[in-house]
Order: structure tokens, then C-alpha cells, then sequence
């Protein structure tokens, strides 16, 4: 099969790609503000494109498990031109059969070992049950292949440090599939938190609100822990790994440090009515040596608030999930609004009797500015299968890249070891309803607390 | 119905009245670009705000004298002798 395509056409195609990331991130033109910020993005710049120009090869990409996660990797593959999709890997037919419509040329396995032995494979994605995520990772480094793995990193914190510990000693790609960090507002809004927009960072709070009931349908009972993992403690974080772990690595990547204390609350209160073992809300703090919290919430029986990522500063807030940040003090108002604003303060707010320390501290009316300065994709979180324009097809995109470069890039194992630990650290306090310090076994150099 | 004739004089007082709010509300935005530092190219971009203003203060006005009137009237019926 011929594995190269016109290099006039795949240039342009991947300078489009770069310009239009790019090009979201207005205040961040240079390539040392993109890196300083994302050292992980580094592959995107263009320094690199420049390097990358001319290159013909495709990266041959295997996908291990072809469930709605993976079709929807799939879908992203055919939008990115220098990788080719050549073989698909499930134990499960039916989704086997699905993802080979839309790849009739890729060969297909139901074992992944077979396609870990395949030589003309450069680099597998696995988005298969999180409890096979370790597993996998492991044998697919053995093997000489370079890794794309769908978070969380692993089941258990063993698991993560054996995975970590193997990545340090191979010299292949891995990447996982923490998307936000690719996401241009929440790279932009980073950046602008760490220019000082929004003052001292005083807290986080990250919440995921769905309402729905996470189980599948399964057509044989036979399956049902296949196709259910989610539900099931020997397969699944639960809401933590599932959800949590993209809005955690987030909050560690603005912290720049580890929460070094985590306690927490969970249970199963509304969907009761079946063997699921995981928690279907989840309240867990993490707090920082210097005092600072993230307040961490989830439940899926509701969806009033849906998703956001909140930075709180002292003069302003961060959504980095809805692209966009509030100022505390806005002087962005025409002097005029500003003029009305406080007549009308002092006519209704301020209590005659006891004065200005009795008014009331309740939320102000904020103007919502954007964070970027061209178009934003928002994701509201209610979709469990993934949506676009939300960075993973730019991950996917720097990984195929790294495929033929072989080039790692900087700190996406770590982060994803970051997030991971706080998941399963969160888990673990919930059970056993108390205050947990991070354990010392596993804590890594890039850890900073 | 009869017509409404609205004499020169009446013109002339509303015309007063309306003159003198538009006065109040650019004297407005002449402060508050002054006193919130704003840049100067507010005292014309700002003009929809001294309209609406202007005509917010016209009515609130209004009412008041009509209220004022309507009491006037009022006081002014009881205090007659009846006939």
C-alpha cells in the first residue's frame, strides 16, 4: 500500500490545521509563548512546521478497541493526512464489524497481541476499558510501538507508576488522551491567568453535571461487563477517572503543583436499580499546601449546570470551559453604564441604618469577555462519546506526527500521571471517608507540591 | 372628538423641558467620561445612552408634574364653596 501521499497536498493540509490552532491563539503569536505555556505543543509550532514540511509519510495507526470512543478517534483519523489507519482490533464483533465500515482496507484482530507483533504498524490507539489501559500500554512499549491511550492512565496507582516507570525507560511516543490540553482557549486562558488577568489564583472549582444513565445497551448478559465497564469497580474509576480526570489535570496544569491532601464524599443515589458499583455523584476536595482548594462535584441524575472549568482569581474569574473570563472590577464599561451602575448602587444597595460593611456580598453582574478572539467551540458535557473542535483531533494529529518523527513530547505522560493519581486518590478517600495525604510511593520528579 | 391643539406656548414649555433634559444627560456623559478616565470618542459613541436617558428624565418629569397638577386640581375642587 502506498504510504505516501503529494507532498503539496499533505503540506497544506497540515499548515491549514496549524494555522487555524494557531491562529486561536492570538495573544500567544511566538513560539516561545505557545511553549512556555504548553511544552507540549511544541510540535505545532512553526519552527516545526517548518521541519515537518516535505515529509511524505504516513504514520500506520492500529486502533485497539473499536467502541464509541474509538469510531469517534476513527472519524477524527480520516480528517488528519499523514496518518492511515490500517488495522482495527476488537474482542467484540459487532463493534468490529461498525469500525471496519469505515476503514475496509484496515486489517482486523481479536487479539491485541497479533497486533502488537504486526511490523507494519508504527503506532496503536487504545480506547479500551480503562482497566485494560495499563496492560496494554505496557506490552505496546515492549513492543517497540508508540502509544496513544484514552485516559485515565490506568485502574489502580501501581498500575500508573509501572506505566510511568516503562515510558522512562522506553524511547517511544506516548501520548493520552487529555484533549484539553490541545484545546486553543483553554492553552489561551492559561496563559492569560499566568499574565496576571485574573490576579492571584485563590481556587478552583470544576464540576461535571450529567443526567443520564451511563448504562448501554447490551444484547447478551454475556457481555455485560464488557460492555458496562463503566459501571463496574474491577473495570472503571467511575465518574473520577471518567470525568474528572480532563477537569483535574486542568486545574494542576494552572496550579502548576499537586494538591497535596484530598477528601471526599460519594454514593450511588439514583441509579440504584441495577448491580452498578460505581458512585453516581462524587464531592471531592483537593487542597493545596498554601490553603488553596479544588472543589471537585459531579452526579449524573442532573444537568442544570452542566460543565465548567473555573479558575477564581482575585480580580477575576477563568471558564476555561466556556471560553470565557469575568474581571472583578470592569472598567471595560463605557464611563456613562458605569455612571448608571453606581447610581443605581447607591440608591438600592447600600442598608441606610448600618452602612457599607452591612452590604450584602452577593455575586455582582459580570460582562463575559472571550478568550480567544476567534471562534470557540464549547463543550457543554453531555455527550459520552466525545464532541468536536474540542483538541482531540489536534492530540491525535501531534501523535501520528510523532509517529514518524518520533519525537515525545514534553509532559503529556506526566500530566496524565498527574490527573490519574488525583482520580484514584479521590476514589480512595470516598471510601474510606477520609482525609488522604498524596502518598510518597508515588510521587514523581515533575510533581511539585 | 375635538381636536388637540397644542399651542406655541405649550410647544415652547415642553420644548423647555425636553432641552433641558438632553442638557442634563450630556452633562452626564460629559462627567462620567471625565471621571472614569475614558477616552474622549465616548462623547459621541455614547449618544444612544444620552437619548434614552434624555427621554427617561423627560417622562419621569412628566409624571411628577402630572402628579403635582393632579393634586393641585384636586386641593383646588375641595376648596371651592358648593353652591
Amino acid at each position: 500500500m502506498d504510504n505516501n501521499i503529494s507532498t503539496q497536498s499533505k503540506s497544506q493540509l497540515l499548515s491549514e490545521s496549524r494555522r487555524s490552532f494557531l491562529k486561536g491563539l492570538g495573544v500567544l503569536a511566538g513560539t516561545a509563548g505557545v511553549v512556555s505555556v504548553a511544552p507540549w505543543l511544541s510540535s505545532l509550532t512553526a519552527e516545526k512546521q517548518a521541519e515537518w514540511d516535505g515529509e511524505t509519510r504516513r504514520a500506520r495507526i492500529a486502533l485497539i478497541g473499536t467502541g464509541s470512543r474509538g469510531q469517534y478517534h476513527l472519524h477524527n483519523l480520516k480528517n488528519i493526512p499523514h496518518a492511515e489507519v490500517v488495522a482495527l482490533c476488537d474482542i467484540y464483533e459487532p463493534h468490529l464489524k461498525e469500525a471496519s465500515e469505515l476503514f475496509p482496507e484496515a486489517r482486523l484482530y481479536t487479539d491485541y497481541h497479533d497486533v502488537l507483533n504486526d511490523p507494519d504498524i508504527d503506532g496503536v490507539i487504545i480506547a479500551t476499558p480503562l482497566g485494560s489501559h495499563a496492560p496494554i500500554t505496557l506490552d505496546a512499549l515492549d513492543a517497540g510501538k508508540h502509544v496513544f491511550c484514552e485516559k485515565a492512565m490506568a485502574l489502580t496507582l501501581d498500575q500508573c507508576k509501572a506505566v510511568y516507570d516503562k515510558y522512562l525507560e522506553s524511547d517511544n511516543v506516548l501520548y493520552y488522551c487529555m484533549q484539553r490540553m490541545f484545546d486553543p482557549k483553554y492553552v489561551q486562558g492559561v496563559a492569560m491567568i499566568r499574565d496576571g488577568l485574573i490576579g492571584d489564583v485563590v481556587g478552583m472549582r470544576c464540576y461535571w453535571f450529567r443526567n443520564a444513565d451511563w448504562r448501554r445497551d447490551c444484547p447478551d448478559p454475556e457481555y455485560e461487563r464488557l460492555i458496562n465497564w463503566r459501571l463496574y469497580k474491577e473495570t472503571s474509576g467511575g465518574l473520577m477517572t471518567e470525568l474528572a480526570s480532563h477537569q483535574l489535570e486542568v486545574c494542576t496544569w494552572v496550579a502548576g503543583k499537586m494538591p497535596s491532601k484530598i477528601l471526599g464524599t460519594g454514593d450511588l443515589i439514583h441509579w440504584t436499580d441495577d448491580e452498578r458499583e460505581v458512585y453516581d455523584t462524587c464531592n471531592v476536595i483537593y487542597k493545596f499546601s498554601d490553603g488553596r482548594t479544588i472543589s471537585y462535584e459531579t452526579l449524573i441524575s442532573n444537568k442544570f449546570n452542566g460543565m465548567e472549568d473555573q479558575i477564581l482569581g482575585s480580580k477575576g474569574t477563568m471558564n476555561l470551559a466556556t471560553g470565557f473570563y469575568y474581571l472583578e472590577d470592569d472598567d471595560s464599561r463605557s464611563g456613562i453604564k458605569q455612571l448608571l451602575k453606581s447610581v443605581k448602587d447607591d440608591i438600592f444597595a447600600v442598608i441606610p441604618a448600618a452602612g457599607p460593611s452591612w452590604r450584602s456580598e452577593t455575586a455582582d453582574s459580570y460582562i463575559p469577555h472571550d478568550i480567544l478572539s476567534g471562534p470557540t467551540y464549547v463543550n457543554h458535557g453531555q455527550s459520552t462519546v466525545g464532541v468536536d473542535h474540542d483538541g482531540s483531533e489536534e492530540i491525535l494529529s501531534a501523535f501520528c506526527q510523532a509517529c514518524i518523527t518520533g519525537e515525545r513530547a514534553e509532559n503529556i505522560v506526566e500530566e496524565a500521571y498527574c490527573a490519574t493519581t488525583l482520580c484514584l486518590l479521590g476514589n480512595l478517600a470516598m471510601e474510606t471517608s477520609s482525609t488522604i495525604d498524596f502518598p510518597e510511593e508515588y510521587k514523581i520528579p515533575y510533581m511539585k507540591f | 372628538m375635538k381636536p388637540i391643539t397644542l399651542s406655541p406656548a405649550i410647544l415652547a414649555r415642553e420644548s423647555g423641558y425636553l432641552a433641558a433634559c438632553l442638557l442634563t444627560a450630556l452633562g452626564a456623559n460629559i462627567y462620567a467620561v471625565i471621571h472614569f478616565h475614558r477616552p474622549a470618542v465616548e462623547l459621541f459613541s455614547q449618544l444612544g445612552f444620552v437619548v434614552v436617558i434624555t427621554i427617561a428624565l423627560y417622562i419621569y418629569i412628566l409624571i411628577l408634574r402630572l402628579i403635582f397638577h393632579g393634586v393641585k386640581l384636586a386641593w383646588s375642587k375641595m376648596r371651592k364653596p358648593h353652591k
